[in-house]
């Protein structure tokens, strides 16, 4: 397709009213990145998971610790027991085959920061790059967009930089080619129809030839500080990653098919609207989608219920659209949380801080899926595990910690023994056979 | 670290003890002995560092006296400790101290020569801005040479078998140096019950008379010595320095004390035979941080931090201030800047940037602006109420609501803003006794400012409210708020006709206790509050913000099982816990009188904030220390049965029975109550039988209940405490009947307790009047506590700022705003790649930041202590804002210096100041936005510029992403136009850009001159006449019509050309029709034949080839008419050019041009002209390709680059005759989307 007849027929899609471009392309755009992809879901707050994936129920003597244990059992989908909570049952039953769930982390922490500094990066000392970044800078560091980040934790340690997006493909679709100024049909004054530029092209490419040429001047320079050749590079990379930008246009939604906003809760459903494009596109190979919300000090179950349900159907959604968009087989999903929550309700009904936790990862029907791992007592605390057998041992086992997740993430991701890998190791840390 | 002998020989040791660590590397058995020390050694310790002596000096120099001089600057191991005894020694050496040899000693010349000298500067970093005017020692090596004979004079230090040798054991080290570091730095929080009091290493303080007491530095030598023989030598040193420290940095490596400390290590460590696995200390850059940078020039200092907080150049007044590299001139200069309007605005965002209080801008609701039936606020409530009543109509929109919803939301960053701007004392931005106040908020909070009426045409919401007066929302002013009342018995409310609740009564306003910007409604509800986290939040963010402590990477938690397995109060008791909550929450009790979302005591009944579960709660009666027996009993059944049987052995006396009922519960459809019937006691041979309906007169009762008929119904939680006395010692049978009310699924649960004491329990359960917690830390600040009779959050807030860890995170605070990052923070980890660098780049800054923080709780450079604009001035002069390049090649890493990515709103400033006007600006007002318009790059492009929304995302993007760039880029394809044209429609005093040229000048040709009519006849007459002296051969004349209008009310301008007649020196002329131009005419832009003239209809050009014959003076005369419409008369230009090639006649002004862009917009110099070729370049040949395009029109579809936006001012002239204006659009172009344009 020609791409002005392409520009007009988005343009009376009425998709997108100043530069009129919307329709789901096909396949990559030329060049695009074709290997695996990378989601993680930032559940921010922590989420408690005795009413998702680690499900308790009260003990005789002890504080209630689920309210919904009161009068329902657990359930289980294949390997995976869950809670009957919010939309749970769709969907464990729907997608079990695609999870691992590691129950009992131990994020040490009762604080947010940390928490989300632990768990997105693998330690709770400041340092590493999160496991997106390091992905993405392995995989796909000359893409477009090689790591989207959308809020939450983003450290890249300058392995790679992320591009900040918000769920608004409206405002993504105005920028992707500077130069059109949108899309003109024939009317009383003017017979011309088709694309308006600010300027002509040859002009624009006159000014990116300078720009280069500067730039590789600039660049020459011996006497550069630190922070100077860093910008330098992001810069560089920023023109050398634009290109494909042009070509997006088409993978963004429709507008009638854009989601909108659930008020009160973050739309990250939107954010997986424009990841899911941008791996169709191949701009993109890694994405942090951040959903805050999770930090139910009092109303705990009402809020968690609706929390937990908005974030079962995006994950739903992710898979929907992966498959839609044929490159499910390629992609891993992680999801996690700062921390779990208290196993007791306080006062206001309401669920504290509690540092053991669980995350979720799913391939699109992996050997290693529709499996819990990782155990936790009757109280919700994490108990020592034998890292191969992942049994209980009290003796010799050891408590699951994030730097073991992400240890065996960087395995399952061939990240292992790369020069990234090394450069943020994971020393003297046993490896869990979660994905044997 | 290195190998140490087992003791070592040292003579005066404690005088000399630091210079040990560095001779033992070299030798050992060493001996030291001291000759008399450096002039520059002014507190005789045997060193020179800057932080000491340096800092001595240069207090002195500004006049310091007492502990102003001498508070942590002196090292207790120096002989001349006191301050008269400093003065003394500098004053004798004063004029030896002038190290310029300017004929003055002065603090901002040989103070900072004195103090560079010893961080170890050279060359340009040792002099630049430090020379005074009249020196005659002014080169680097010069200086140096100075200094060092200096540093020698009268030093000498021997090494060799001295007399009066000692044997150095790590007891007697320790006792002679260690512990005066160890109480000085490390005990305040390791010590029992300190911040660290879990950790092994816990010291005790000597009483005060007896300092050297030997129990006590015994212990505390055996406390640090077995750490270290445990192999935590080199981790000591490393939590010294910060690293997984809790309590930060607290000796640089460059210190003196870290030199003891690692010294000691040493000693230690081969006492013990244990073998070295240390490695060398860390290498910071040798001679200095700075030494391999360039830093900018005055005048570029200027320039960078003018764009960054005014986001323009500096003024020709405020450039005229330098002087040369003087650093008082530049400071001065600096000051001008934050002067100026528009640094107000950068203080408040930039106070936001840490606040995140924007956020309730950005749509998160800020409770406590609700004013629709607010009992809290019955001004504001009740000014609604009337609103509606007078529109008699209920409505949601009221400018006024949203003014008051706007002014609490920016009440906390104004007073930042109000106090740096002003010059008040910084610390005001916690002990205010006032807060900023919009006029809407002033009226609702009775706050007693008073404010002007603004003029109505300025704001749109004045305009559609013109019975109101007229007020701008966006001035603040103090007042004290005065407008809270309490939910009590006083509340009277009515609803009225329109929906609303009106406030009839109610009790006195609230005498608010102020306390800066902690007691706004914004910073309150920003950092909420629940009844589990009772405002550690809030305690966290203060220590955050205003203390520079993150107290949630203060210590790891613990998370084995059995030792938070502990129900018992963990936050007070539990080690585990305690490490953080012993610091944290005495503050958090600090905000004990604001509730959740903040109202003051918002309890009902108006005597504190506590929630009623807290209050209602039945404490534990096992806590009770007179506990005798008890139990929890289930009571299900609907009959009176015994439901509790309690035996205990009692002496004959007075026992006290409490029953609780603890699970009330009640619904529309029931209700869940106990009814007592009888307690009956058996003792040895006595029995008593109570009758509930009749309790003993002394009986205490609490919660709702009461006897009716043969029992005692107990309707809601609460406690029956009954006196019991018995005759007889023994065994007492105690046996309760009663029974229940059902109701849902639980019975109901009594706790039953049997206690030595009534009133045992009381300490532990809420009491009318208290105002906290009683299982929580009391109200104070570290471990202080607030007295009783004060506002603790008040005296809170004075403790805060007295402590000098404020001053410092003043620096902190400021950090990111001037240098586009966070303060570095120390590494954590060892082994990670990096380590090294960070380490030094952190223990560098902290260095700086103390000494600047030191230096602001002082008063900087002289000035009133604690002035805000004063910190951003120095830390503006600071080698961390002006650090530029690095020399020979060497590598200065971490985010400082130039070149730091420009935020959207600092991009925003840059190119309004460039383009006067805002990017998609469509004229409109907001008065919810903070900047009250909209742009597309702060508003819809905000977040994919890297912006922060203060709620979803709070931190900036600081690196460009490929979507940033098309943003730029977009920006600069969709405006260059625009800014064009408008430019050159303008006088060039007026112009922002192109001052130095017109737009006839161009690479090689000559503009005759242009000449200017306002035509306001419709009959045609002559317009336009001139004479110019002209050569024979072409030339072009281009008439131009400039100001095109229409509109439907007014009708269309248009102007009518007729006729232009040239008279030649020979009196000939030459008349040219136009109705009838002559062949090679054009028209740009729109324009038509009628009858006998051309009619231009929009903004255009009329060219006209024209070929003189003559040489001379010639004569011009248009004839021309206008249709006139709107208030402007038409506007038509005559321009002349000579089309005969005249060498390169405009190079020259075009390059200048040039090099005042390329300074102006990129902050380039015009020394090296490779960038300003280059340019040039870009512009011959983006002139040459406008012409190969034939296309000099700048509307020429389907190019939009001029979009008109009439409401910026005229219609833009979109004519383009020579192709200048598309040649300077590509050039803008190249410049506002260059790395110099977006990073500065």
């Amino acid at each position: 397709m020609k791409r002005r007849t392409l520009l007009k027929l988005l343009a009376q899609t009425g998709a997108l009213p100043l530069m009129g471009l919307s329709m789901r392309a096909s396949g990559l755009i030329q060049d695009g990145y074709a290997g695996p992809l990378l989601l993680q879901i930032q559940a921010e707050g922590g989420w408690d998971v005795t009413s998702y994936c680690d499900p308790k129920v009260n003990q005789p003597g002890e504080k209630a610790i689920t309210e919904w244990s009161n009068s329902a059992e657990p359930l289980t989908a294949g390997g995976i027991s869950y809670a009957p909570f919010a939309n749970n049952k769709t969907f464990f039953d729907r997608h079990h085959k695609k999870m691992l769930v590691i129950n009992g982390i131990d994020t040490q922490t009762n604080s947010h920061t940390t928490g989300v500094l632990h768990n997105w990066s693998g330690r709770n000392a400041e340092g590493f790059p999160s496991l997106t970044a390091l992905f993405s800078a392995h995989h796909s560091p000359g893409s477009a967009m090689p790591y989207i980040n959308f809020g939450g934790f983003g450290a890249t340690q300058n392995v790679v930089r992320f591009t900040r997006l918000q769920d608004n493909p409206e405002q993504l679709a105005r920028v992707l080619e500077p130069n059109l100024a949108g899309y003109h049909e024939p009317n009383q004054w003017h017979d011309y129809e088709g694309p308006i530029y600010f300027r002509n092209q040859n002009d624009v490419a006159l000014v990116d030839r300078y720009r280069r040429a500067r730039l590789e001047r600039l660049s020459g320079d011996s006497s550069l500080l630190g922070r100077q050749q860093n910008n330098l590079k992001a810069y560089a990379a920023a023109l050398e990653g634009r290109a494909a930008l042009s070509e997006f246009a088409p993978y963004l939604p429709k507008r009638e098919d854009t989601i909108a906003p659930v008020e009160g809760i973050t739309n990250i459903k939107g954010q997986i609207q424009l990841v899911s494009a941008a791996f169709k596109a191949g701009i993109s190979s890694a994405a942090d989608v951040h959903m805050n919300g999770f930090d139910t000090h009092d109303d705990h179950d009402a809020m968690h219920t609706v929390q937990l349900s908005y974030l079962n159907e995006a994950l739903d959604l992710i898979w929907q659209l992966a498959e839609q968009g044929g490159y499910a087989d390629r992609l891993t999903v992680v999801v996690g949380s700062d921390f779990g929550r208290t196993p007791h309700y306080n006062s206001q009904q309401g669920k504290d801080h509690w540092p053991i936790g669980s995350m979720i990862v799913m391939q699109s029907d992996p050997n290693w899926g529709d499996r819990s791992v990782g155990l936790t007592d009757p109280l919700h605390n994490a108990l020592p595990l034998n890292p191969d057998t992942l049994a209980v041992d009290a003796d010799n086992g050891t408590i699951i910690y994030p730097k073991h997740v992400h240890k065996a993430l960087r395995q399952l991701l061939n990240l292992e023994g790369t020069e990234l890998d090394l450069r943020f190791p994971f020393n003297n840390t046993e490896s869990f056979a979660f994905f044997s | 670290m290195q190998v140490h002998k087992p003791s070592l020989i040292v003579n005066a040791f404690s005088v000399y003890c630091a210079l040990i660590g560095i001779l033992l590397f070299l030798a050992a058995p060493i001996n030291v002995i001291a000759d008399e020390s450096s002039l520059l050694d002014v507190d005789a310790n045997g060193k020179q560092t800057p932080l000491t002596d340096g800092l001595l000096i240069i207090r002195h120099l500004f006049g310091f006296t007492g502990t102003a001089l001498t508070q942590g600057a002196v090292d207790l191991q120096g002989q001349r400790r006191q301050a008269e005894d400093i003065t003394a020694y500098l004053n004798e050496n004063l004029s030896t101290l002038d190290i310029d040899d300017s004929g003055k000693t002065a603090p901002l010349t040989d103070g900072l020569l004195i103090i560079r000298y010893l961080f170890g500067f050279t060359d340009s970093a040792l002099l630049t801005g430090a020379i005074g005017d009249s020196a005659t020692r002014k080169t680097a090596a010069d200086i140096t040479g100075y200094l060092q004979a200096m540093s020698n004079a009268g030093a000498s230090i021997s090494v060799g078998d001295g007399d009066g040798e000692t044997t150095l054991s790590a007891k007697s080290f320790f006792e002679a140096s260690v512990s005066s570091v160890v109480l000085e730095n490390c005990q305040v929080c390791h010590r029992e019950n300190g911040a660290a009091g879990s950790t092994p290493l816990r010291y005790i303080r000597p009483p005060d008379n007896a300092p050297d007491d030997p129990q006590v530095m015994q212990q505390n030598y055996e406390t640090l010595r077995s750490y270290i023989v445990n192999g935590n030598g080199e981790t000591l040193l490393n939590k010294a320095r910060g690293v997984g420290h809790g309590g930060g940095a607290v000796l640089s490596s460059a210190s003196e004390g870290y030199s003891t400390l690692e010294e000691f290590v040493g000693l230690v460590s081969a006492e013990a035979g244990l073998s070295d696995t240390s490695k060398p200390p860390i290498a910071t850059v040798p001679e200095g941080f700075f030494k391999p940078a360039a830093l900018l020039s005055a005048r570029s200092t200027l320039r960078r931090a003018s764009i960054l907080i005014l986001g323009r150049n500096p003024l020709p007044s405020e450039e005229a201030l330098l002087d040369g590299e003087d650093p008082e001139a530049l400071s001065n200069a600096l000051t001008a800047l934050t002067r100026a309007p528009g640094f107000h605005a950068f203080v408040t965002r930039a106070a936001n940037d840490r606040l995140l209080t924007d956020a309730f801008l950005e749509g998160i609701p800020l409770e406590q602006s609700n004013i629709e039936g607010n009992p809290f606020y019955p001004l504001a409530t009740n000014a609604f109420v009337a609103a509606q009543a007078e529109a008699a109509e209920r409505f949601f929109y009221w400018p006024k609501y949203s003014h008051w919803r706007w002014g609490l939301t920016r009440a906390p960053v104004e007073l930042i803003g109000y106090v740096v701007s002003n010059d008040r004392d910084y610390r005001e931005v916690l002990t205010a006794d006032y807060m900023m106040m919009n006029y809407a908020v002033n009226d609702f909070l009775d706050g007693g400012a008073s404010f002007e009426t603004a003029d109505p045409d300025t704001l749109p919401y004045c305009q559609d409210n013109p019975n109101q007066p007229c007020f701008d929302h966006k001035v603040f002013k103090p007042g004290k708020h005065r407008g809270q009342v309490l939910l009590d018995e006083y509340l009277v409310t009515e609803d009225t006709d329109l929906a609303s609740t009106k406030i009839l009564e109610h009790g006195d306003f609230v005498d608010y206790p102020h306390a800066g910007l902690l007691t706004t409604q914004a910073f309150l509800n920003r950092y909420p509050s629940t009844e589990t986290n009772r405002n550690r939040a809030r305690a966290r963010w203060v220590f955050y913000h205003f203390l520079g402590i993150d107290i949630e990477k203060s210590a790891p938690r613990t998370t084995d099982p059995e030792a938070l397995a502990d129900s018992n109060n963990p936050t007070l008791k539990n080690p585990a816990c305690t490490v953080c909550h012993q610091v944290l929450d005495p503050l958090a009790g600090a905000f004990e009188r604001f509730g959740d979302v903040g109202y003051y005591h918002e309890s009902w009944g108006g005597n504190d904030s506590l929630p009623y579960n807290y209050k209602s709660a039945i404490p534990d009666p096992t806590s009770s220390p007179s506990y005798l027996i008890g139990e929890t009993v289930a009571v299900d059944q609907t009959t009176f049965e015994m439901v509790s049987s309690l035996s205990v052995n009692l002496q004959a006396g007075t026992v006290y029975y409490r029953v609780s009922y603890l699970n009330d519960a009640a619904d529309s459809d029931g209700d869940r109550n106990v009814f007592y019937d009888s307690l009956s006691i058996y003792g040895p041979s006595e029995t008593q039988i109570i009758e509930f309906e009749n309790l003993p007169e002394d009986s205490i009762i609490t919660g709702c209940g009461g006897p009716g008929g043969d029992s005692y119904g107990q309707y809601c939680q609460g406690t029956l405490v009954i006196p019991i006395t018995t005759t007889e010692s023994g065994t007492h049978q105690f046996e309760l009947r009663a029974r229940e009310d059902p109701f849902g699924s639980e019975s109901v649960q009594l706790n039953i307790a049997l206690d030595l004491q009534a009133d045992s329990l009381d300490q532990l359960g809420y009491q009318t009047g208290d105002t906290w917690y009683k299982d929580m830390r009391a109200p104070g600040y570290l471990n202080k506590t607030a007295p009783p009779d004060v506002e603790s959050l008040s005296w809170a807030a004075q403790a805060i700022v007295d402590d000098p860890w404020f001053a410092e995170a003043a620096v902190k605070f400021w950090w990111p705003a001037l240098m586009g990052s966070e303060a570095a923070v120390a590494p954590e980890v060892e082994s990670d790649a990096g380590f090294d660098a960070q380490m030094a780049l952190f223990e560098e800054q902290n260095t700086f930041i103390q000494l600047l923080g030191a230096e602001f709780a002082n008063g900087i450079n002289g000035g009133n202590a604690f002035n805000g604009r004063d910190l951003i001035v120095e830390l503006l002069l600071s080698p961390w804002f002006r650090a530029n390049a690095a020399i020979d090649s060497a590598s200065i890493e971490g985010k400082l210096g130039t070149r730091r990515l420009l935020t959207p709103e600092e991009l925003e400033a840059k190119f309004f100041h460039l383009a006067g006007f805002y990017w998609g600006d469509d004229g409109g007002f907001s008065e919810w936005q903070f900047d009250g318009r909209y742009s597309h790059l702060t508003d819809p492009l905000n977040i994919l510029y890297g912006g922060i929304d203060s709620r979803n995302v709070t931190q900036r993007a600081d690196e460009m992403s490929a979507v940033m760039f098309n943003i730029a880029e977009k920006m600069s394809l969709a405006t260059a136009c625009e800014i064009v044209s408008r430019e050159f429609n303008l006088p060039k005093a007026d112009r922002r850009v192109f001052s130095d040229i017109d737009l006839e000048t161009t690479p090689s040709r000559l503009v005759v001159e242009a000449f200017n009519a306002k035509v306001s006849n419709t009959s045609f007459e002559t317009v336009i006449e001139f004479e110019r002296d002209l050569p024979i051969g072409p030339i072009t004349a281009a008439i131009s019509f400039h100001n095109d209008y229409a509109s439907h009310e007014f009708g269309d301008r248009e102007a009518l050309l007729k006729q232009l007649t040239i008279t030649e020196p020979s009196g000939a002329t030459i008349v040219i029709e136009l109705a009838n131009p002559p062949d090679g005419a054009k028209i740009v832009g729109c324009g038509n034949l009628e009858n006998d003239f051309y009619r231009l209809s929009c903004n255009s050009t009329l060219y006209l080839p024209i070929n003189l014959s003559q040489s001379g003076k010639h004569s011009f005369a248009l004839t021309a008419a206008g249709e006139q419409a709107g208030d402007e008369a038409v506007a038509i230009e005559l321009v002349l050019v000579q089309t005969s090639d005249v060498e390169a006649i405009g190079e020259p002004a075009l390059k200048n041009q040039l090099a005042a862009l390329h300074w102006k917009l990129l902050g380039e110099s015009a020394e090296d002209d490779t960038e300003i070729l280059a340019s040039y370049d870009l512009l011959l040949e983006s002139l040459q390709q406008t012409s190969d395009q034939q296309a000099l029109g700048l509307e020429d579809w389907p190019y939009q680059s001029c979009q008109n936006h009439n409401w910026r001012g005229e219609p833009l002239n979109v004519s383009d005759a020579n192709g200048m204006k598309g040649a300077w659009m590509t050039v803008l172009t190249y410049f506002m989307t260059d790395f110099k344009f977006l990073h500065e």
